[in-house]
């Protein structure tokens, strides 16, 4: 029935959208497959609380026929505040918020330069890839992260709908970042997107999702899976901005596998949402392989960011960073949650690690629980993480020369989280800046 | 400061200082002593304003022996300050699994913590798990942890060399040198010189 879409999980709901989507049968397998091991899982005992999400009120595929409108005025004033500080558009405001429902949860694409399509570069949402390329997307699908890997892979395996696809051939180096935008199109709308990138031998491709603007959406649950292939002396850089309004559950899994020479950048920027929980991780599996991690995140009031990097070191040689950079206030707790591991044939391997974390007030909390497994004594692993309050005398310092004391603040939260910000195309960071410093109003005096 | 020597041998302890107090761990793995032991816990509790605490283990992990052992610092009071300094050297097939906690109560303003732990990784199979855990409820602290493992500079190794000492005098001198600040922090003589004493056993019976 077009208009209200159904709630609710079950065999049957998995076997529709296969059968929606016009699915070849290995697919249609491997979601009902998925779905089995997702209702035997438990939800995981450590990390923040998830025991609120009820999976039965969700609704799991929304056709692109279905419309759910919002009036204006039930958007949040908070929301609103943030449109004008990042100078959004009006008709953008209006499906940012979900008052126009002209976007379903398949991926809008539409930045992709003539050029990189002339060089062979694939870029299409994951359900016409599995149309147009079945081969190459059978080949790598869900070979990096299994259904069986945690419960809400499992759970993306099975109700997946959206989500990108890239193949960038052999040698082709694209020049612009490839974009991706999702949107939450309606409450209680899951967003189950699935990602897949390959970077063929020799290749480069900056690769970017997300947006700075709260998406707006009740009681949401978000559980993407996003698989990068980094082939031979490839290279890529995935970026994400996230900023999901208050109550959305944000539980993330991302994995790269890095062949030999090959460099896999993880960008990550969570604001907002209730609970994050987010590692991407990085298996080095060729000679000399190397990843790298900026992890930045922003815990506010009722927010948990439980966000954080994997490093495997499967092979000799290879390197990986990890920055980690978190700021809570106003009772929100943010973590960083790690895990290095060096295996006992990757000599000479390096791994550094830094978590820096500033607490902006006496409610916040900030947790750092880092995991590191040497099993090789010709590698290196360095981990470093402090956690302070911004000193007096800097913000003394600023008020000397003028500033107002959420001024002051403000500019030595730009300051502390600087190297990731650095890192983001300009128009991520100005935006960035602008909505941090929107947080700040008021955390003071 | 008062000295308190620990001798690890019981699996869990909590200790409560009352004054200011530097702890040293002391641990005797030349004889098998520790391979029934499947973990080690001991628990320091800041309970009383105005205290500070250093922990200082020097730690000496061979025989093949599998060691598991955490340490918690758990700041309850305002105005405490703890410091815990972990160097660990690690023979071949040994292992070494250390988790580090240090908590900081939402009462605990002032608090000035710091957590560090290195080991040196010395022939094939000697491996080192480390979790430095931060747990900080309060604004008011600096917090630091540091983790690092690695093997013995092979270019130290090398300069040694060219000077005319052989592979394993020129290890000893590093090993020395990689405990030597902490050494140096032990505050009682006594202790301190027992433990230069137990450093040269590798004179005898070459490691590598």
């Amino acid at each position: 029935m077009p208009g209200e879409a159904r709630r609710g999980l079950s065999r049957q709901v998995v076997e529709e959208i296969s059968s929606l989507k016009n699915e070849p049968k290995w697919m249609r397998d491997y979601r009902l497959k998925s779905f089995a091991y997702f209702t035997e899982k438990e939800i995981p005992d450590w990390g923040p609380d998830l025991s609120k999400v009820d999976f039965n009120d969700i609704c799991y595929y929304l056709k692109p026929l279905d419309k759910e409108k919002r009036d204006w005025n039930e958007v949040p004033e908070k929301i609103k505040k943030t449109f004008e500080v990042l100078g959004i558009p009006q008709a953008e405001r209006d499906y940012l918020a979900g008052v126009k429902a002209q976007y379903d949860s398949e991926v809008a694409y539409s930045s992709l330069q003539k050029e990189a399509e002339e060089e062979g570069v694939i870029f299409l949402s994951m359900d016409q890839a599995l149309k147009k390329y079945p081969s190459l997307v059978q080949e790598h699908f869900g070979k990096l992260i299994p259904f069986s890997d945690n419960k809400f892979s499992a759970l993306n395996s099975a109700v997946w709908s959206g989500g990108s696809f890239v193949y960038i051939p052999k040698g082709v180096k694209v020049k612009r970042p490839l974009q991706a935008y999702f949107r939450l199109n309606a409450r209680n709308m899951g967003q189950f997107e699935r990602t897949l990138i390959i970077a063929d031998e020799n290749s480069f491709a900056h690769y970017i999702e997300g947006c700075t603007a709260p998406v707006y959406s009740a009681d949401s649950l978000h559980a993407a899976v996003v698989e990068v292939y980094v082939k031979k002396n490839a290279r890529l850089r995935y970026t994400t901005i996230q900023n999901w309004s208050g109550d959305v559950y944000n539980l993330v899994t991302k994995r790269a596998g890095v062949e030999k020479n090959g460099v896999m950048e993880w960008v990550d920027g969570n604001l907002g949402s209730r609970v994050t929980m987010k590692y991407p991780s990085c298996y080095l599996i060729g000679n000399g392989a190397r990843g790298e991690m900026l992890s930045l995140s922003y815990a506010g009031e009722n927010q948990n960011q439980d966000a954080g990097a994997k490093m495997v070191h499967l092979a000799p040689n290879t390197s990986s960073i990890i920055v980690s950079k978190s700021v809570s206030q106003k009772g929100g707790v943010s973590s960083y949650r790690g895990l290095v591991e060096v295996s006992p044939i990757a000599n000479n391997s390096k791994s550094h690690v830094e978590c820096d974390a500033l607490i902006l007030d006496s409610k916040s909390f900030s947790n750092t629980y880092p995991v590191m497994r040497n099993n090789n004594n010709t590698s290196y692993i360095e981990h470093e993480a402090s956690v302070s309050k911004v000193s007096d005398e800097k913000i003394f310092y600023l008020m000397s020369r003028g500033l107002s004391k959420s001024e002051a603040m403000g500019l030595i939260v730009s300051g502390f989280i600087e190297p990731i910000i650095k890192d983001l195309p300009m128009e991520y960071a100005v935006e960035l800046n602008n909505l941090i410093n929107m947080e700040m109003e008021g955390s003071v005096g | 400061m008062k000295i308190e020597t620990i001798n690890i041998n019981n699996n869990i302890n909590t200790y409560k200082a009352t004054e200011d107090t530097q702890y040293i761990l002391q641990m005797d793995t030349s004889n098998n002593k520790y391979k029934s032991i499947n973990e080690i816990s001991l628990d320091f509790i800041l309970e009383k304003e105005d205290l500070n605490l250093q922990i200082i283990g020097p730690m000496i992990i061979r025989e093949e022996q599998n060691i598991k052992i955490s340490i918690q610092v758990k700041h309850m009071v305002p105005n405490t300050s703890c410091e815990v300094l972990i160097k660990s050297v690690i023979f071949p097939n040994s292992s070494l699994d250390f988790l580090g906690r240090i908590y900081i109560d939402n009462d605990s303003r002032n608090t000035t913590a710091s957590l560090k732990d290195n080991s040196l990784l010395i022939g094939e199979g000697a491996r080192k798990f480390s979790r430095p855990v931060l747990e900080i409820h309060n604004n008011d602290v600096k917090a630091f942890h540091g983790s690092a493992s690695g093997n013995i500079d092979p270019l130290s190794l090398y300069y040694l060399q060219s000077r005319g000492l052989n592979k394993s005098q020129s290890e000893n001198i590093l090993i020395e040198g990689f405990l030597d600040d902490l050494i140096n922090r032990i505050n009682d003589r006594g202790i301190r010189d027992k433990l230069i004493k137990e450093l040269k056993f590798k004179e005898k019976e070459p490691i590598i």
